[in-house]
């Protein structure tokens, strides 16, 4: 049994509305979008885990909450990475120090809990976000212009005051840079971001998170905006990031195809919440939830012979300020019964490691149950 | 007669560096009610062969060379009212990225109608209700062709574009990346309004992506283009049946399969040659795993392997040495 790195517990991000003049004489209620409605999920050591959803379901903003890119509104993300000790060590030693807690307690401290990044104030969050990364979607937008590579991936460590001098900060950035597969690495460092074409570009994306040598990595549709033939490349790398060096990944895409290949467990969301997780292999061949077979079923196909049933779902995203009750998918379900209007499903286990949240899980009289 | 038909079109830019051959001879032919899909990676020409056929070209591209004939006349050759007669009536185009392709500040309805405007003598109520009908072709509720395109979704500014591009009734449509910004879910939406329409307009279409994918669900025809040219040529069942050339096998080989067994799918290592100093030989030569000393040397040409397939490679058909 391999260990978490990341365990997220009833993650909530909702963002307030603000309302208009007459709104605010007419209203005192406060309306929320509420982009994360309460996720949760773990991931484990060298894992891939897979979040997978249309756009504004939630996916990207769970992945930012994590690192605190945006501040989540309540939940716990603990974290249980290596990083975690030496920190948990600082800051239990300066609490007995102030006699807030025995050394006793301190030590049970260190030997067993995961660190809340939600707690944690934003000089130690600096500290924390070495040991966990993000490689953002499009890698057109997310360098800058007129920086050089080596500027660009040199960037964390002068903000993070890593390296004594240029000499050494030059040798880690080389290092970075042949890590994400731009070898070698004096020909990239001191071109500018234009000389370079678009998997070379989320290649620099992947060196600027590796230069601080993290363990957590959090990968927002690292592929979408790549060619097709040059994206295993770019998946090939990731994986060979986890096998050398031991990274963890969140994934994000709304690409089930991909995550099917890529990933060890699948979540897939909805409206904020997920609806269902497990592993890969068994949400693809055996999904249980309508939507996970909605999504599945409009990955086009390579193949013009294979002509399958699609379940092309009316209408799009759904609006997270106006959340609808009961089961929050029934508006657009094919399967919709009274019951899913009125009570939110619970999660159901389908094997020990697979879980859906739907009503007709379990009641084989509904219409359109999945079969055993 | 076909509606249109490509021969040896040869679409360059001038830039700092030298003269880029954007297009270096592409042949194809489309009839009326054919879907025709243009696939190859960023960079290899596909949107340059449908802008050329637009007229559309930036101001440093320029047509070099051969013909592009669309309903009895010489479009590499057409300039000025005549052209502009033509455009948009006969051929019109969904760009890419259509999220961005809209004027923000000009309501949807306004937008729509200008080309009508311009192009037939009715008046603008009559306009109107054409474009409440095309909203209704597309799946949009007519009553919102007074909304700015602020206030329609991304998919829901694809099917604008989309009725923007029927206003005039064309025999030709030329969809550029029609679904790469989108969700896969929209995705299945937009592809198969596009399929209906075809059908029910008898539309002829080209429709250009870099995901075969998407491509095998919507076209009867394919043409994979590398570098500038085409490499294969066929029917989309007999492509993917099929696929001689090298590069028809990377790219086909590159998509992962939800529907098999869960492996990494296959890439293409390398990047596209360089377009002002292409390679002597076959231009894939570099990224082939089957070159030989021959690609380096001499280019292949495109021959016909089987009826109506054809490849540029000296190891299939008739060229195999």
């Amino acid at each position: 049994m391999t260990k978490d790195v990341l365990v997220v517990k009833n993650l909530h991000v909702w963002f307030p509305v603000r309302k208009g003049f007459v709104e605010g004489l007419v209203s005192k209620e406060q309306r929320w979008v509420k982009a994360v409605d309460g996720v949760s999920f773990n991931i484990k050591e060298r894992e891939i885990f897979c979040l997978v959803g249309e756009s504004g379901c939630g996916k990207t903003t769970t992945g930012k909450a994590i690192l605190r890119l945006v501040e989540p509104t309540g939940g716990a993300v603990r974290y249980f990475g290596k990083g975690r000790e030496v920190m948990l060590k600082e800051m239990t030693r300066d609490a007995v120090a102030k006699k807030k807690i025995t050394q006793a307690q301190a030590d049970k401290i260190v030997a067993d809990g995961g660190l809340d990044i939600r707690t944690l104030p934003k000089n130690r969050m600096k500290l924390m976000r070495q040991k966990m990364q993000i490689i953002f979607q499009d890698p057109y937008e997310s360098l800058n212009p007129k920086q050089s590579i080596y500027d660009i991936i040199a960037e964390p460590l002068v903000v993070n005051n890593i390296g004594k001098n240029e000499a050494e900060r030059e040798k880690r950035v080389e290092k970075a840079l042949e890590d994400a597969g731009l070898r070698p690495p004096k020909d990239f460092m001191w071109r500018y971001p234009h000389e370079t074409s678009g998997g070379q570009r989320q290649r620099i994306g992947i060196a600027g998170a590796l230069v601080l040598q993290p363990e957590f990595l959090v990968a927002d549709e690292p592929v979408s905006m790549l060619d097709v033939s040059i994206r295993s490349e770019i998946l090939k790398l990731m994986l060979d990031l986890r096998e050398n060096k031991g990274l963890s990944f969140l994934f994000i895409t709304h690409d089930l195809g991909v995550a099917y290949v890529f990933s060890d467990r699948i979540g897939v969301m909805y409206l904020g919440k997920i609806v269902e997780l497990g592993p890969s292999e068994d949400v693809v061949k055996n999904p249980r939830h309508p939507y996970t077979k909605a999504l599945i079923s409009v990955v086009p196909k390579p193949d013009p012979r294979m002509k399958t049933e699609k379940i092309i779902l009316k209408g799009e995203r759904p609006d997270p300020s106006n959340i609808p009750p009961g089961c929050r998918f029934h508006p657009r379900c094919p399967y919709a019964m009274d019951i899913c209007k009125m009570k939110a499903p619970e999660a159901v286990n389908v094997t020990p490691e697979h879980w859906v949240s739907c009503h007709l899980e379990g009641n084989p009289s509904a219409p359109g149950a999945p079969s055993k | 007669m076909a509606l249109l038909e490509v021969k040896d079109l040869r679409t360059y830019f001038k830039t700092q560096e030298g003269t880029l051959k954007a297009v270096d001879g592409i042949d194809f032919s489309l009839d009326k009610g054919q879907a025709m899909g243009l696939a190859g990676e960023s960079g290899c020409g596909k949107t340059t062969a449908a802008l050329s056929i637009m007229k559309l070209l930036p101001a440093n591209g320029y047509i070099a060379g051969g013909q592009i004939n669309f309903m009895g006349q010489d479009m590499a050759r057409v300039t000025g009212d005549r052209l502009r007669a033509i455009r948009w009536r006969d051929i019109s185009i969904v760009f890419q990225g259509a999220m961005n392709a809209l004027n923000p500040v000009k309501r949807v309805g306004d937008q729509i109608v200008e080309p009508i405007l311009l192009h037939e003598k009715i008046d603008e109520d009559k306009a109107m209700r054409r474009v409440k009908e095309l909203f209704e072709l597309v799946g949009i509720n007519p009553n919102r062709i007074r909304e700015y395109p602020h206030e329609f979704s991304g998919g829901m500014r694809q099917r604008v574009m989309i009725a923007m591009a029927l206003a005039c009734r064309p025999r030709l449509v030329i969809a550029d990346e029609p679904t790469t910004a989108l969700d896969v879910m929209i995705q299945a939406q937009i592809l198969q309004l596009l399929k209906n329409l075809q059908k029910e307009l008898e539309l002829a279409m080209i429709i250009i992506s870099h995901d075969l994918s998407v491509l095998a669900e919507t076209c009867d025809y394919l043409c994979i283009m590398y570098a500038g040219k085409i490499v294969e040529r066929s029917t989309a069942t007999k492509v993917f049946a099929n696929g001689q050339h090298p590069y028809t096998k990377g790219l086909i080989a590159a998509f992962p399969n939800i529907k098999g067994e869960k492996k990494m799918p296959a890439s293409i290592a390398g990047n596209p040659p360089n377009l002002i100093n292409p390679p002597v030989g076959c231009r894939f030569a570099p990224r082939c795993y089957a070159v030989q000393e021959k690609c380096k040397v001499a280019e292949p040409p495109l021959v016909e392997v089987e009826s109506g397939h054809w490849v540029a490679c000296h190891f299939v058909g008739n060229g195999g040495a």
